[in-house]
């Protein structure tokens, strides 16, 4: 590599808001997320003399920024969620259906378990193939289709469930209103 | 293939579709609208998952690239010379000074400048010479920003010390040396603020350009920042002079001084 400062650079620019998202969507804490994504890049740039192929580096960063998760995982669970969902319930009938809807899909992929949650990130977020995906969290193909199938799956069932939850909701507060 | 397998591949990845799935919509062209809701319903995933990103995360990480750096370097240049860790220690006090911007998230950005500044640098004030003047800082401000506002061409001009020798030589009329280039440098010159000779540079950022101005023989307590007709800038005390940044942001600014730092030094 001609000139590493650089090519961090390049590094930084290309993947950090989307190694931000990654990890955001992997620990649910966006400080946590900031924190993963710094240290990723810190052990990046002392280990970037070790990557031979500039074209791997998207799958090596990534794959830094999961250990990481790990790691930190080990030390602390972050108990969020309950409190997030509570306040979008709270606040769901003020909002116009299409807000309403993007804030229940992001809850509905806060609740999706891990292993359904980060190939359906690297599908849709990081453009991987299957295969890319299966090489990147050392899975079978076939196990990978199945967490993809199966995340799509349990986002529309949570989504379905959250939408019903709300019509029952604006029924009861009209007829609230109308007595 | 049937109409399950269908549904079961389009959930596996709705955009790239295998020649079965194409063949079974050639026959079943009516299913194309279940191709439409599945895609619709995975953009709306992407939607969702694309959150905001913190602002000056980018900068944040660079500098912290460069501290750890900086920070590497000046713990081999201790264990071979016990004046640094002298430096380091007068240094650390400069942070009690230093005016933190009122957003968290560039708190800790200066923060880090800081450490920056306090490593690569080696501020040592307490060592000025003594025929050093002490100017307010918002004088200072108001000067530069005077300065600048003299001749806004510069801001676009290329024009440079076309050799090494050159430029090291324009650096050292402020003391200064390069120990490499400075990245996205458009302009490199001697300039006069307030009667007072300097050095003008400017570096070009994908935001705009960024104005930075070395003024030796003048001297300030600390770092400071500041907001100022429409522009942000950071005034930084380095050995026997201040070197001033100025731009349009503070990811600018920090950029910038991420930059220059990484390329001068003062003896």
């Amino acid at each position: 590599m001609q000139d590493k400062h650089r090519f961090f650079e390049q590094l930084v620019s290309a993947y950090s808001k989307d190694l931000y998202r990654y990890a955001y969507w992997l620990c649910k804490q966006s400080t946590v997320a900031e924190d993963l994504v710094q240290e990723t890049f810190t052990r990046a740039w002392k280990a970037i003399d070790n990557l031979k192929d500039e074209k791997a580096a998207k799958a090596w960063l990534i794959t830094i920024l999961r250990r990481e998760n790990a790691r930190m995982y080990e030390k602390y669970q972050p108990q969020l969620l309950e409190l997030e969902a509570s306040i979008v319930a709270d606040d769901y009938h003020n909002e116009p259906d299409e807000k309403f809807e993007k804030q229940q899909l992001h809850q509905a992929i806060m609740a999706l378990p891990i292993e359904y949650k980060e190939p359906l990130i690297l599908q849709i977020m990081w453009g991987y193939s299957g295969e890319e995906i299966a090489i990147q969290l050392d899975l079978k193909l076939a196990t990978v289709n199945t967490r993809l199938f199966r995340a799509r799956q349990q986002l529309k069932v949570l989504l379905t469930a959250t939408t019903s939850k709300k019509s029952q909701y604006n029924t009861s507060f009209d007829r609230g209103q109308t007595k | 293939m049937n109409d399950l397998a269908f549904r079961k591949q389009l959930q596996i990845n709705p955009h790239q579709l295998d020649e079965k799935t194409l063949a079974y919509l050639e026959q079943y062209p009516e299913q194309k609208k279940v191709v439409k809701r599945v895609r619709n319903f995975d953009a709306q995933i992407k939607e969702a998952l694309n959150i905001e990103v913190p602002e000056g995360l980018h900068a944040r990480i660079l500098l912290n690239q460069s501290y750890q750096d900086a920070k590497a370097n000046s713990s081999m240049d201790e264990s071979n010379d016990n004046v640094g860790l002298k430096h380091k220690g007068s240094a650390g006090k400069v942070i009690h000074f230093w005016n933190a911007e009122p957003t968290v998230s560039w708190t800790g950005l200066s923060a880090m400048a800081a450490s920056l500044m306090i490593v690569a640098v080696s501020i040592t004030l307490w060592q000025a010479p003594a025929e050093l003047k002490q100017l307010n800082g918002s004088d200072m401000v108001a000067h530069i920003l005077d300065h600048i506002a003299e001749d806004p061409t510069l801001m676009t001009e290329i024009k440079r010390p076309t050799t090494e020798a050159d430029v090291q030589a324009l650096f050292a009329t402020v003391g200064a040396s390069l120990n490499q280039p400075i990245e996205r440098m458009s302009y490199a010159g001697e300039c006069l603020v307030e009667g007072q000779k300097g050095l003008h540079i400017v570096i070009q950022d994908e935001q705009g350009p960024v104005t930075v101005i070395v003024m030796p023989g003048q001297q300030i307590k600390a770092m400071q920042s500041f907001a100022a007709s429409g522009y942000h800038g950071e005034l930084l005390p380095v050995k026997g002079g201040v070197v001033a940044i100025v731009a349009n942001s503070m990811e600018q600014v920090a950029l910038a001084q991420m930059r220059f730092f990484k390329a001068v030094r003062f003896a």
